[in-house]
């Protein structure tokens, strides 16, 4: 168990590794900083020795040579260290610093959403599969049918829209565009409990889209062990219909859910990327977006790096989950 | 007679399906006595095994159910879902087909057959649970019970499943135990041991049994009373006696007749079917010509100390080899024109890789493989695509081995078209092969889907004959299909043999099987060939210990015969260590 | 694109025992037979029983069956004529301002209202469209075609030797490593860049990042397939491999493939419009059902509603066509034993 687990872990680290350098090297090749370090604009341009100690510095100079660029930053990173952000503004913060603030901000988005949403549709898939052709199976395959056709977008616009449309019939609603209340006392009882607020509208939706591919997941596999023999076996054991299903069907429809599981997660990563634009939080998604806009290669080899690492978190995760419930696989 | 234990009355089970209601079960009626066996026997699709189930409460709720079944007193369809369960696993046990997919995959063994007291007896502990289990498992004969019962379905082999299942099925002394087609799935010699001992399960609790087979051997020895069962009707039903030995029916009559028999050879004038038509075929080409002796003849197939080694390796990154497994052990056999050549062993003895190499034609891993006289390591790459006209298969499973989105006359002339035939004698020739295995020219535009199973078989012979083979190498050809069906595809190879003059490798696990097609017969165990003779000298006086194990363990459609055996059998385990040789002797006298 | 809102995949390879055997069922086996389907004792009798219906024909009536197949085709083809005719036929244009009426709402001259930098949202969602539907359909093929190839390959040489099995981890590596990829911020990287040569070059894009999964999906078939007896017997007769993979394999996962590429409209269509919506999609002068969710004002619904309504109406479509084709494809599926 400890091998395979160990295994797959070195796999996946490989795997990230390869990725981020890929998006790396990517980055430095489609990416023109300097274009965004000489603002047009500026009324007087820098002298070139200046300008060349300005990409030196952060190791974005054109002139040097790609693989020079990268093995820079490749010997950074072994040191822990990501570069500093590039882009309009000269404040050279570290990649490094600057995750490390958005990623708690980012990741309750995400832990939340991806365990809220795919308890839910583990539950939801399940039942809908049991009690196949009932009122409840049709309307939660309706439902996950028509939040999976929507984008993102569109369903945080629905979300936000309705609270829209309380707030002006009642007065009250939830905060729908910050994360934290800048003008509340840090570490107040107001602030935790605006800052639970602000959380709930951006987790119904990732768990909203979770639970919708979850639960189709869930009732395919489950629909496979409610045909299978060993639930009759343990039916003609003398176990009722309810109890067959929870000793011996749960547990078997469960295991093929642990693949999917490292996608769900890849999947919130996306969809908090909306989440964060649209309910302006300053995470990941909002800061891999202006990384990209301002040419930061940079902040984008670490957005990217942290992307993986979560991936690879969650694929792990995943197989020791597998692992634990699978004795065939030990 | 006391009461019924089991009584069913015209029942009858439909399912909805694509193609209108199926009509699943019609009318069904017959009562199972205390300590009774009683067996039900059908072809596939007979409605067998769904009458079973209707019996415990386990039918898709899809499934319409009318008619009437008292179990214990007690109108199974009044009784709810728990209520039911109540007596499922305690006063009526059941034993399925398949027991790799009938044990729960992820819980041990033992868990499994103590979850079966524990349901039923709340009050015995976890603790004792468990040690009943091993207990029981150490009743059905597993190995070092208490080690295996910590161990998980997928370590144990397929018969050991099986036993594990019966003690599963016995462990809370039932009134009435259903068995499945239990031995369906196992080797000849292990169904012997599982059906042994599901009768000494049997009479040590006392339990009635109700046993669904497609195999009337395995009734011959187990049963006290027989159904037999046809599209869903019951045909007739009797003492095993009398069905076996004065069936009124024509279907009884058929079904016993096209099981083939290992007990009997031709000259004594076997009833069945296949051996009928063989010896019928086999006089006209007496006949005809004065046989060649064997040693004149060409030989088409040499094979001298093949052997195929698999590498056993561990590690995940840096693998090593710790050990090696010989599937294939350093055999030899040759295969003269106008013969055949049956190679018997059970599953993992290593036929399929024999076959598997020779098929490949090119240089074995060790040894040689001659055909038709040149080495298949010598073969230049045209030569090769020209010899696989000469050497053709004929697979398994018919099912498997078509491609479904292909109309047959497409699949009989694939060969061809590899050989390079113009279009026109390739269309002649698919409608004489159709003819030649007895199907019409007319079917040439059908899909394989739209056959059944021996006219599936008939459109893979065809393809083998296709490029006017020297030698085909069948592979079970009749293992997937059943009893009458199988004897017909029988009759129809041996008389393409005798007509077409082509070599056959037949390759089988069945002993009865090869009996009347055969000339000469190579045991196989563990990738060796442990015996290798003439038919009938195998059969009338097996040289190796392992032959006489097979042949001993192949159900004989006889009643008194089984029980004789059977008797035999018992007798033996009275003295421990009995010689070996005395079963073996008997069957053969 | 590792989309959460993909809903293929869902039947997976588990699916392809219902491809290959069309009616089993496990309870009744062969059951289903016509009696007289079952082989007599000798060849005389031959005549098959059940009424010559090919496969093909049979899905043909079961998709025309299903309700929701025609809801699916019926809205498909109104949008697909909207997209066509819609532009046409309608006074404004996408880029033209009416500045004095922006931010209202539908009128008879604006029919479903104008943004608030004064573009008309109708004109600009029929435009949408358009883009939507040539980027959906065309992203879906080359997924398809892409995710073939890579599959079917793979697949196939696992099984042949130590090259093999070396080729085919080498590509199920690829495959894994584009799915640890976050292709979402690798489709903002490129997409701008190559958004300066033509809108098209989205299309390659999107498909570029959306094989992997469906590859899995058809490498486990073919392993399946490549495994299977006749198969097997095409290569004992010396048949090339290529003539096997395009007559035997290609054809028994075709069915699948269909149903993949209709959801992969669906899947290229939302992945589009999420690029677009964040800005990183089809640019200025094009114009997406994401770009003109984009101007979305939470105070007036009228500016996203339509685009949104628009978008799901075809998202919609597609998917139940697709799901209705799978229908059609495996009515067993989940039969139930309890």
């Amino acid at each position: 168990m400890i091998r395979f687990v160990s295994l797959r872990v070195l796999t996946y680290a490989i795997l990230a590794f390869v990725a981020t350098s890929f998006a790396y090297l990517l980055a430095a090749s489609l990416m023109h900083p300097e274009e965004v370090l000489y603002p047009p604009i500026a009324t007087e341009p820098l002298p070139p020795a200046t300008a060349q100690m300005y990409l030196d510095v952060r190791n974005v100079n054109p002139d040097t040579p790609l693989f020079e660029r990268y093995a820079t930053w490749l010997g950074g990173l072994v040191r822990g260290d990501l570069g500093v952000t590039t882009g309009t503004n000269k404040s050279m913060t570290p990649v490094i610093d600057e995750l490390g603030t958005r990623i708690p901000i980012s990741l309750r988005l995400v832990v939340l959403g991806t365990v809220i949403g795919t308890s839910l549709g583990i539950l939801l898939g399940m039942i809908a599969a049991v009690r196949r052709d009932s009122l409840g199976d049709r309307a939660s395959t309706l439902l996950a049918f028509f939040v999976l056709s929507l984008p993102t977008p569109v369903i945080i616009l629905i979300v936000q829209q309705i609270n829209q449309g309380v707030m002006d019939t009642t007065g009250w609603g939830l905060p729908a565009i910050n994360p934290i209340n800048p003008l509340l006392e840090p570490g107040s009882w107001e602030s935790f409990t605006y800052q639970v607020k602000a959380l709930i509208m951006p987790t119904i939706v990732l768990a909203l889209t979770a639970a919708a591919s979850y639960s189709r997941y869930m009732k395919v596999t489950t629909l496979d062990v409610l045909g299978s023999d060993y639930l009759r076996t343990a039916r003609a054991k003398g176990l009722t219909r309810g109890r067959a299903m929870n000793r011996h069907g749960l547990r078997m429809a469960l295991i093929p859910m642990g693949q999917y599981f490292a996608f769900a997660v890849g999947g919130a990563f996306s969809g908090s990327l909306f989440v964060e634009l649209m309910f302006n939080w300053q995470g990941i998604g909002r800061f891999a977006i202006s990384a990209i806009q301002m040419a930061d290669v940079n902040g984008t080899a670490g957005v990217v790096l942290y992307s993986a690492i979560l991936t690879l978190l969650s694929a792990t995760f995943a197989d020791f989950l597998q692992g634990a419930l699978d004795p065939r696989i030990r | 007679m006391s009461e019924p234990i089991l009584s069913v009355r015209d029942l009858s089970v439909t399912f909805p399906s694509e193609y209108g209601t199926v009509r699943a079960v019609q009318n069904l009626s017959y009562e199972v006595y205390k300590g009774e066996a009683l067996a039900i026997v059908g072809e596939s699709g007979s409605g067998k095994s769904v009458s079973s189930l209707a019996v415990m409460g386990l039918l898709p709720r899809t499934a319409t159910i009318t008619g009437e079944i008292e179990m214990l007193g007690q109108k199974v369809f009044t009784l709810n879902d728990r209520q039911l369960s109540a007596l499922r696993g305690n006063s009526v046990s059941m034993v399925f087909q398949d027991p790799l997919s009938a044990l729960t995959p992820v819980y041990r063994v033992g868990q499994q057959i103590a979850e079966v007291v524990r349901i039923h007896h709340p009050e015995v502990s976890v603790k004792q649970a468990e040690k009943r289990a091993v207990e029981l498992l150490d009743a059905v004969g597993i190995p070092e019970p208490a080690r295996r019962s910590n161990q998980y379905p997928h370590e144990y082999s397929g018969g050991m499943r099986q036993r594990a299942m019966i003690a599963m099925a016995i462990a809370n002394e039932p009134e009435l135990i259903i068995a499945d087609e239990p031995t369906t799935a196992l080797d000849v010699t292990i169904q012997a041991q599982v059906m042994d001992l599901l009768k000494s399960a049997q009479e040590m609790i006392g339990a009635a049994t109700v046993l669904i087979t497609h195999d009337m051997g395995v009734v011959a020895g187990f049963a006290d009373r027989v159904l037999v069962m046809k599209d869903s009707r019951m045909v007739e039903t009797g003492g095993v006696d009398d069905i076996f030995y004065r069936p009124q029916e024509e279907y009884t009559r058929n079904l016993l007749a096209a099981v083939p028999r290992v007990d009997i050879a031709d000259a004594e004038g076997s009833k069945s079917v296949a051996g009928t038509a063989m010896r019928k075929i086999a006089d006209a080409v007496d006949a005809d010509a004065p046989v060649i002796p064997r040693e004149e003849r060409p030989a088409v197939l040499e094979v001298e100390d093949l052997a195929k080694v698999y590498p056993i390796t561990k590690g995940a990154i840096v693998r090593r080899k710790v050990g090696e497994q010989r599937a294939v052990d350093g055999i030899s056999f040759d295969i003269r024109e106008g013969e055949c050549l049956a190679l018997v062993g059970e599953s993992g003895c290593g036929k399929t890789t024999t076959l598997m190499e020779i098929m490949q034609l090119r240089t074995p891993q060790e040894g040689v493989i001659r055909i038709g006289g040149t080495e298949t390591g010598a073969l230049t790459r045209k030569d090769r695509a020209a010899l696989r006209s000469d050497i053709t298969m004929v697979f398994q499973d018919p099912m498997a081995s078509l491609d479904p989105r292909m109309p047959i006359a497409d699949i009989i002339k694939e060969p061809m078209r590899v050989q390079g035939y113009s279009k026109e004698r390739m269309d002649e020739r698919v409608d004489w092969l159709l003819k030649m295995v007895g199907l019409l020219p007319e079917h040439a535009a059908r899909f394989p889907t739209e056959f059944s199973g021996g006219q599936r078989q008939r459109v893979g012979v065809a393809r083998a004959l296709a490029c006017d083979p020297k030698l085909i190498v069948l592979d079970e050809p009749t293992s997937a299909l059943d009893v009458t069906v199988q004897a017909g595809v029988l009759a129809m190879l041996a008389d393409l043999r005798a007509r077409l003059g082509v070599s056959f490798l037949f390759v089988s696990h069945d002993l009865s099987v090869v009996r009347h097609i055969s000339d000469r017969i190579a045991v196989m165990q563990k990738g060796k060939i442990v015996e290798l003779g003439d038919t009938e000298d195998v059969f009338s006086d097996p040289q190796h210990e392992y032959s006489r194990e097979l042949l001993a363990a192949v159900p004989i459609p006889d009643p008194e015969i089984a029980r004789q055996r059977r008797r035999n059998i018992i007798d033996r385990s009275r003295f421990e260590r009995a010689d070996n040789t005395e079963v073996g002797q008997e069957k053969t006298s | 694109m590792t989309n959460p809102n993909d809903i293929r995949g869902t039947g997976d390879a588990a699916k392809l025992r219902e491809t290959t055997e069309p009616d089993a069922n496990p309870v009744l086996g062969s059951a289903v037979d016509d009696p007289q389907l079952r082989d007599a004792e000798l060849p005389e009798d031959s005549a098959p029983a059940r009424e010559s219906l090919g496969r093909g024909e049979l899905l043909r009536r079961r998709f025309l069956r299903s309700k929701s197949a025609w809801v699916g085709m019926i809205v498909f083809a109104l949008l697909v004529v909207m997209a066509i005719v819609g532009p046409m036929i309608y006074q404004y244009g996408p880029f033209e301002r009416d500045l004095r009426n922006a931010l209202t709402g539908p009128s008879a001259y604006h029919w479903f209202g104008v943004n608030e930098n004064g573009l008309d949202i109708f004109a600009r969602t029929m435009q949408g469209l358009r883009i939507s539907l040539v980027i959906g359909i065309g992203t879906a093929v080359l997924t398809s075609f892409l995710a073939l190839v890579v599959g079917i390959v793979a697949g196939y040489i696992s099984h042949k030797g130590k090259w093999g099995a070396f080729g085919d981890g080498a590509l199920v590596n690829l495959i894994n490593l584009f799915l640890v990829i976050p292709s979402i911020l690798l489709l903002m990287l490129f997409s701008p860049a190559l958004q300066r040569a033509s809108w098209l070059w989205m299309i390659p894009l999107l498909a570029g990042f959306a094989w992997m999964l469906t590859a899995r999906v058809l490498r486990a078939m073919t392993q399946q397939l490549v495994r299977t007896e006749y198969v097997e017997a095409a290569r004992f007769m010396g048949v090339n491999p290529i003539i096997t993979m395009t007559r035997h394999i290609i054809p028994n996962i075709a069915s699948w493939i269909i149903i993949d590429t209709t959801l992969g409209v669906s899947a290229a269509i939302l992945g589009e419009t999420g690029l677009s919506f964040i800005g990183f999609g089809i640019q200025y002068p094009q114009v997406s059902l994401g770009t003109v969710l984009q101007g979305y004002n939470i105070s007036a619904p009228y500016t996203w509603v339509p685009p949104a309504a628009v978008l799901a109406a075809l998202v919609i479509s597609v998917n139940l066509m697709g799901e209705a084709l799978r229908d059609a494809l495996d009515p067993t599926s989940g039969s139930s034993r309890l």
